[in-house]
């Protein structure tokens, strides 16, 4: 991805790159912590509606997509969801409806569902994000040994569920 | 199953969760973004013109600067970055101090109160409408600021919010959060723990008066409590109670103290300062009455970290008047304590020689007995403090 630029024409580009390049991988982020494809998407576009309202500033950052993440990781675990802000106006504008998820795309989340919050977003972050451990403790403001224990717990327990999930669905 | 084999699962897992979910991801996409921004900047500017002229006609406004706060940075240096709520950016600013007009829409909303810790039958909880600022004549807003206590690039609202059953009023700060045209309660960030404390109820830990509220772009909110055991002698309204800013974040579920002293009482094991207080000596006052001289050592006073204070404090007698000197030396004159009232005095000590001498002159009427005066003044209380803790509080049996 190109570089920020500071000068005021080049911004409107450089947001829909950022917008391009980074709203699927949040979104894939959120979905897989919430189990909730539609919750997710809403989460990401509120972010960078929260970005681009002071773009200005945050195109001059170092790394604007983090500030994005930062924010979309913020609304997923402060119960955003839960309250309507702003979101009627988001459902106003979208009205097309995210299908049903089958059956091998919620064995993840399924799995992640049954962790603990700290868990889950530590292997979402660490696997699907595919932040170093010492970014996920610094997005988490824990020790590092914190995170390793998160994750070696974490990745245990996702792994004998996706391996019990993947005998059943053989079975079948 | 080792590590490994754990991890060619789970990778496994995640390269089928991404191929199978991608598909289905329909950005809502930028246009949408831009059509967003300017939405909420029309409702904003409307909001922001109706407060100006709530303001003018309320003529009441009083905002300390203009100007909300700037987005919070996240990251302004590196791939990701600590929590803005547990490292403060070193560039943070005070917010506004809203004391009128809207503060923030508050004044005009229905706003969910937490059940007060104290006096909770005579205060409102629960849905409670706000007009002007006021839920009827014992209740009001008195000041708010706007910051973004979660980090999510959205600022909440906090309010410094008053009940009056009786004759003080007793603080509560509660933040609220924006939901389309009203607001959701976030916590109570503090409030009045007990209600005013005579000694010796010996409440000094809690929180006794919520008086100023103030908040910076961080996110963090600063609020002024004070502990009021040490009032009762004070007739004059001086500032005699211990009052200090503490600093609270929002962590994610509750409202936390990120800084300033965490208790009332300064921790003993820590400041190793002795005080030493003398014996009251009577002698016949110059003018006639009765001179009463209270001497207080305070040793080691120089590896104090913050200043030290000495405060007399008397009941109310007609007639009785206090005066204090600090010196650094027995029998050398000192500096006059100027600040105090007919019936306390208080002299910072000077923290530049090992010791600290302090005394106090409390001059009586003549005509009143020795048993009278000791029947008038009670209980007399000498206070030590260091910054804006207590140290050690003793009795003066005159």
């Amino acid at each position: 991805m190109a570089p920020y630029r500071d000068d005021g024409p080049d911004r409107r580009a450089d947001f829909e790159e950022c917008y391009a390049a980074h709203f699927h991988s949040l979104t894939l982020q959120l979905n897989a912590y919430l189990g909730n494809l539609s919750e997710a998407q809403d989460m990401v576009q509120e972010a960078f509606v929260r970005a681009l309202a002071r773009w200005d500033t945050i195109a001059r950052y170092a790394d604007p997509p983090a500030w994005v993440r930062r924010v979309a990781w913020n609304l997923a675990t402060s119960g955003w969801r839960r309250r309507r802000t702003a979101l009627n106006f988001l459902r106003r504008q979208r009205e097309e409806h995210v299908p049903a998820p089958g059956p091998d795309r919620v064995a993840l989340t399924r799995a992640l569902a049954a962790l603990p919050d700290v868990q889950r977003r530590a292997c979402v972050l660490f696997y699907l994000a595919q932040l170093t451990i010492a970014e996920i403790a610094e997005q988490e403001d824990v020790a590092e040994g914190t995170v390793k224990s998160w994750l070696h717990r974490g990745r245990t327990a996702l792994a004998a569920q996706l391996t019990e999930a993947r005998k059943e669905h053989d079975h079948v | 199953m080792s590590e490994y084999e754990h991890d060619d699962v789970l990778w496994s897992a995640v390269d089928t969760y991404r191929a199978d979910t991608d598909p289905l991801i329909r950005p809502t996409g930028t246009a949408a973004a831009y059509a967003t921004v300017r939405h909420r900047k029309r409702v904003r500017s409307v909001g922001v013109a109706a407060s100006a002229l709530v303001a003018v006609l309320a003529g009441g406004f009083a905002i300390t600067t203009l100007g909300g706060p700037g987005p919070t940075q996240p990251n302004p240096g590196g791939s990701t970055s600590a929590s803005p709520a547990a490292s403060p950016s070193p560039t943070n600013s005070p917010v506004p101090v809203a004391t009128g007009g809207s503060l923030y829409g508050l004044a005009g909303a229905v706003l969910d109160l937490p059940a007060r810790k104290v006096l909770p039958k005579d205060c409102p909880a629960g849905p409670t409408a706000f007009r002007d600022g006021k839920a009827g004549p014992d209740v009001w807003i008195d000041s708010a600021v706007e910051t973004d206590l979660d980090a999510d690039g959205t600022p909440e609202q906090v309010a410094l919010i008053y009940c009056r059953p009786g004759e003080i009023p007793l603080g509560q700060v509660v933040a609220f959060r924006r939901d389309g045209d009203g607001f959701t309660t976030l916590g109570v960030v503090v409030q009045v723990e007990t209600p005013l404390a005579l000694p010796p109820q010996q409440t000094p830990m809690t929180v006794e008066r919520v008086t100023k509220l103030a908040g910076d772009s961080s996110g963090e909110i600063q609020v002024e409590v004070g502990n009021l055991e040490t009032t009762y002698s004070d007739l004059s309204g001086g500032p005699i109670g211990l009052y200090q800013w503490r600093s609270y974040r929002w962590n994610g579920s509750a409202f936390a103290q990120s800084g300033g002293s965490p208790s009332f009482t300064a921790d003993t094991d820590v400041v190793p300062l002795n005080v030493v207080l003398s014996s009251p000596d009577l002698s016949p006052a110059p003018g006639g009455g009765t001179q009463v001289e209270v001497k207080v050592r305070v040793e080691r006073v120089a590896q104090a970290l913050a200043p030290v204070t000495v405060l007399l404090s008397v009941a109310n007698a007609p007639g009785v008047t206090i005066v204090g000197e600090a010196a650094s030396a027995p029998r050398v004159a000192g500096q006059a304590c100027a600040e105090g009232t007919q019936q306390w005095v208080r002299c910072q000590t000077d923290r530049g020689h090992d010791h600290a001498f302090l005394t106090f002159h409390l001059t009586v009427p003549a005509g009143m007995t020795i048993s009278e005066l000791r029947r008038d003044l009670g209980d007399s209380w000498i206070y030590v403090r260091v910054g804006d803790q207590e140290l050690i509080r003793l009795a003066a049996t005159l």
